[in-house]
């Protein structure tokens, strides 16, 4: 397991918004977190990268403890993330951007923006290495989001709903760059909300509800398991 | 250190306190309802305490006589500026705001040092000599007055701010411009009426404590540090909060000027100010730290 | 940005240091003053612009690191003898000091925006008081310096040597500011500036990066102070903690435009040009023509403000960046801090 979870929780004055959430993620494997609006999959991506320091629980990354540590060591020790409003660099470049993520790992600007303009030709984004981060597409944005992370070197990429706002020929694309940066070894973690793409992308899925892990299986079981019908449709 | 010396302190600084929260008072308003930062709002004082000077040195009309021309003229000026300068400025970054008030500071500086040059002016009124004498306290008659007319002010406002509908809307427009806007309140007026009450405010400031003030060019920068530390103090936007840290900080300032060295007030004043901005920035009435 | 640049820049940097050097034989003592005044005025601005342009540290305070480093070189050279080349380093080392105190206790309660600074602002006033109070500090009468000819202790009696070393220090400023700028220091500045999440999220340890940039810039701005010790020859705390020279710092950059290397030297010209240059003209009223202009830009200011957020350097439209049409439109950043409208770098 590249990434072991254990009874993550996460309070709020009184809401618990995880409740010990415990998974494991294989190396080189698609793994997708579902679940209704304000279950707490942000919360607890963000308890995992850094972002806040979990209540209680242990989290363990290639081996290493990683729980409470801060962001920026969290990146260096190989998760990468995207956000699920983009964060763009507004005033500077698609290039600069992407060169700033590849810097997680090497001192020199040029190697840093070889590595960048690799990356950005494999997006499809090399066109628009001169824009300005403000003056980005929506889609343009995704793809930024994810060429950044990329550039850190990351062993897992975490992704935060990417397909969010995107029509279904968008989406299919991006679940099929998803695919390629999978292939090319590195494991993702996914929070999805767009039930089609996660399905047909990932090798495992958890279900979250409430902030409780309710169902984890394989995308054909989950579909199956009522608790998991209940809390989609029972919502509507 | 006799009580009477500490009873002495506590009144002065009691008096300034009213004073000091009619400062905060109107920073607090251009912060908690048009969300701008003022750099401005010491100057549109020095403004008051200028004009206040001009009158009586030229025209020998008395402050409190000037009162009723200078509020209406500031009013005029707050109301003019909303619509050249803090209109456009509204939603705008806090650093391109001070930009534009800092230039608005500087421009009230200069003009000042263009009209009447660098020095400290004063005035000298009849009663500026005059103490009322309560038992062991001695409390010069120019700050009683400015302090009693401070109060009656900030009564009125607070009474306009809970009882009126006027206030209604300025407190709708404050807590979320957007839910105001909807519910059918007509935001610009409200900011454009909310403008002339800060000048009026500025105005009265001015003018009551020029009996007992210097002016320079410089007013401006030093009255708008006080209203930093008493707006913040206080929590920035809370009325309530900016008068009882303008309270607090009076009291604060005589008290460390008694006990330690006049010179090291400003040192106590401001540090405090840090303590509250690390340890407190909601303002030293909230809950979170 | 490429490395083509590079030796064109430094040639022009040092072309235009070599011109001012050889205005300093051209101009009479009391010009060569006001020249000398608007470079170390420039100087700050490059300090500044540093925490502000760069990293997006919105500070008001910037003018204690001036002061102290005023005071420290010249107590040491009143107290100890200690001659104030040797001063100066000390001013910056203590600068610094200040700036990491400063930058550990308020980037670590996440003071942002107009938080930090009023937190910046509050310290200088703090200081102030202080030296105002404290006697062996020199009171507010201050501390003079002696008048001599004393080339080992930072003393001439010609201007000229004055207007060699406050060229080195700008050329040395201008320097920094551009080797930042281009290394991955300089990117990651600009990372945080513009996202401090996202710029965590890709590696970078934000509160590190923001403690050194201060301390750098606090180092310079300290320099520049003990410069000042020796050039005016006294100190006083309402002189140099006086907010009027963050007043410059800030307007000089945001004028200019900040997160440039251009956009400080031009703003900082401009306001130096019309505050010390018109108030220095042998014109009867020159104080009030001073005053005057100052108004006059001070409405300028404000125009610049509202309608060229970037500066005056946005003016000019470079080849590389495209600019798609797109309106300056305000970017909001969530996280709290100062709203920042900042030009890219060049």
């Amino acid at each position: 397991m590249l990434l072991k979870v254990h009874d993550v929780t996460k309070v709020f004055g009184g809401l618990v918004a995880v409740k010990n959430v415990s998974f494991g993620v294989a190396e080189g494997e698609i793994f997708g977190i579902i679940g209704p609006n304000g279950a707490g999959k942000t919360t607890l991506f963000n308890c995992l990268t850094g972002v806040l320091k979990p209540d209680g629980g242990r989290v363990e990354f290639d081996g290493k403890p990683t729980t409470g540590l801060p962001p920026h060591e969290v990146c260096k020790r190989g998760i990468g993330r995207t956000f699920q409003i983009t964060k763009p660099f507004p005033e500077l470049t698609v290039e600069e951007t992407v060169v700033i993520g590849a810097l997680n790992r090497t001192n020199h600007i040029q190697t840093a923006r070889e590595i960048a303009l690799d990356i950005l030709r494999k997006l499809g984004l090399i066109h628009k290495r001169n824009s300005l981060g403000k003056n980005l597409t929506v889609v343009e944005r995704k793809r930024l989001e994810l060429a950044r992370a990329l550039a850190t070197r990351p062993k897992i990429l975490f992704l935060d709903e990417v397909a969010a706002g995107l029509n279904p020929s968008e989406v299919n694309v991006l679940m099929e760059i998803i695919r390629e940066i999978n292939r090319s070894g590195i494991t993702i973690l996914m929070i999805e909300h767009v039930l089609q793409a996660v399905l047909n992308l990932s090798h495992k899925i958890m279900v979250i509800d409430h902030g409780e892990k309710i169902a984890e299986g394989t995308p054909q079981e989950i579909v199956e398991i009522p608790e998991v019908i209940d809390a989609y449709l029972g919502r509507q | 250190m006799t009580i009477s010396v500490l009873a002495q302190a506590l009144v002065s600084g009691l008096l300034n306190g009213i004073m000091y929260g009619l400062l905060a008072l109107g920073f607090t308003m251009m912060y908690g309802v048009l969300n701008i930062v003022n750099f401005a709002h010491g100057s549109q004082i020095m403004f008051a305490m200028f004009c206040t000077y001009i009158l009586f040195t030229y025209y020998q009309i008395d402050p409190y006589v000037s009162l009723f021309i200078i509020v209406p003229v500031s009013m005029l000026l707050g109301i003019a500026l909303y619509k050249m300068l803090f209109s456009k400025i509204v939603g705008k970054s806090h650093s391109t705001q001070i930009v534009v008030t800092l230039s608005l500071l500087i421009f009230f500086e200069n003009a000042f040092n263009f009209l009447l040059g660098g020095n400290l002016r004063g005035i000298q009124t009849a009663y500026a000599s005059s103490s009322i004498i309560l038992g062991n306290i001695s409390l010069p008659l120019a700050r009683v007055y400015a302090a009693l007319i401070a109060l009656l002010v900030i009564v009125v406002f607070t009474v306009l701010l809970h009882r009126t509908d006027f206030g209604a809307a300025v407190r709708a427009a404050y807590e979320n411009r957007l839910g105001a806007l909807l519910v059918g309140v007509n935001v610009n007026r409200v900011y454009l009426i909310s403008v002339a009450i800060v000048f009026l405010a500025t105005a009265v400031y001015g003018v009551v404590s020029m009996p007992y003030s210097l002016v320079s060019p410089s007013s401006g920068g030093s009255l708008l540090e006080m209203a930093f530390v008493i707006t913040v103090v206080g929590g920035l936007g809370s009325f309530n909060g900016a008068l009882v840290a303008g309270l607090i900080v009076g009291v604060v300032e005589v008290l460390s000027g008694v006990i330690l060295k006049p010179e090291f007030t400003k040192a106590i004043v401001f540090g405090m100010l840090m303590l509250v901005i690390l340890f407190k920035p909601n303002g030293i009435l909230s809950k979170s730290g | 940005m490429g490395k083509r640049n590079g030796f064109g820049f430094i040639a022009a940097v040092i072309a235009g240091a070599l011109v001012l050097f050889a205005l300093g034989f051209v101009l009479n003592e009391h010009w060569l003053s006001v020249l000398i005044v608007m470079l170390f005025t420039a100087c700050n601005a490059l300090a500044w612009n540093l925490t502000f342009g760069y990293a997006g540290i919105f500070s008001l305070g910037h003018h204690v690191f001036f002061g102290v480093g005023s005071y420290i070189s010249t107590l040491l050279f009143l107290k100890a003898g200690i001659s104030p080349w040797i001063g100066m380093i000390a001013a910056a080392l203590g600068a610094a000091l200040i700036a990491v105190i400063v930058s550990l206790v308020g980037f670590r309660y996440k003071l942002s925006g107009v938080f930090f600074a009023l937190f910046t602002m509050s310290l200088s006033l703090v200081m102030a008081s202080v030296a105002t109070g404290w006697p062996w500090l020199g009171g507010p009468a201050g501390l003079l310096l002696p008048l001599a000819n004393d080339p080992a202790n930072f003393m001439f009696f010609d201007r000229k040597p004055y207007l060699i070393i406050i060229l080195v220090m700008l050329v040395a400023f201008i320097f920094i500011t551009y080797f930042i700028d281009r290394s991955k220091f300089g990117y990651y500045l600009k990372a945080i500036r513009e996202d401090e999440q996202a710029a965590e999220a890709s590696g970078i340890n934000a509160y590190l990066y923001k403690t050194l940039v201060m301390a750098i810039s606090a180092a310079m701005t300290g320099m520049v102070g003990t410069f000042y010790a020796q050039f005016m020859l006294f100190i006083a705390p309402d002189v140099v903690f006086n907010f009027h020279i963050q007043l410059n710092m800030l307007l000089g950059v945001l004028i200019g435009g900040a997160g440039t290397i251009m956009g400080p030297l031009l703003g900082s010209g401009i306001f130096s040009l019309l505050s010390e240059f018109l108030r220095n003209l042998p014109v009867e009223g020159s104080a009030k023509i001073s005053s005057a202009s100052l108004m006059t830009y001070a409405v300028i200011l404000m125009l610049i403000a509202l309608y060229l957020p970037k500066g005056i350097v946005s003016l000019r439209l470079t080849r590389k960046k495209s600019q798609e049409g797109d309106p300056d439109r305000e970017y909001e950043n969530n996280s709290g801090k100062v709203k920042t409208d900042v030009a890219q770098s060049s």
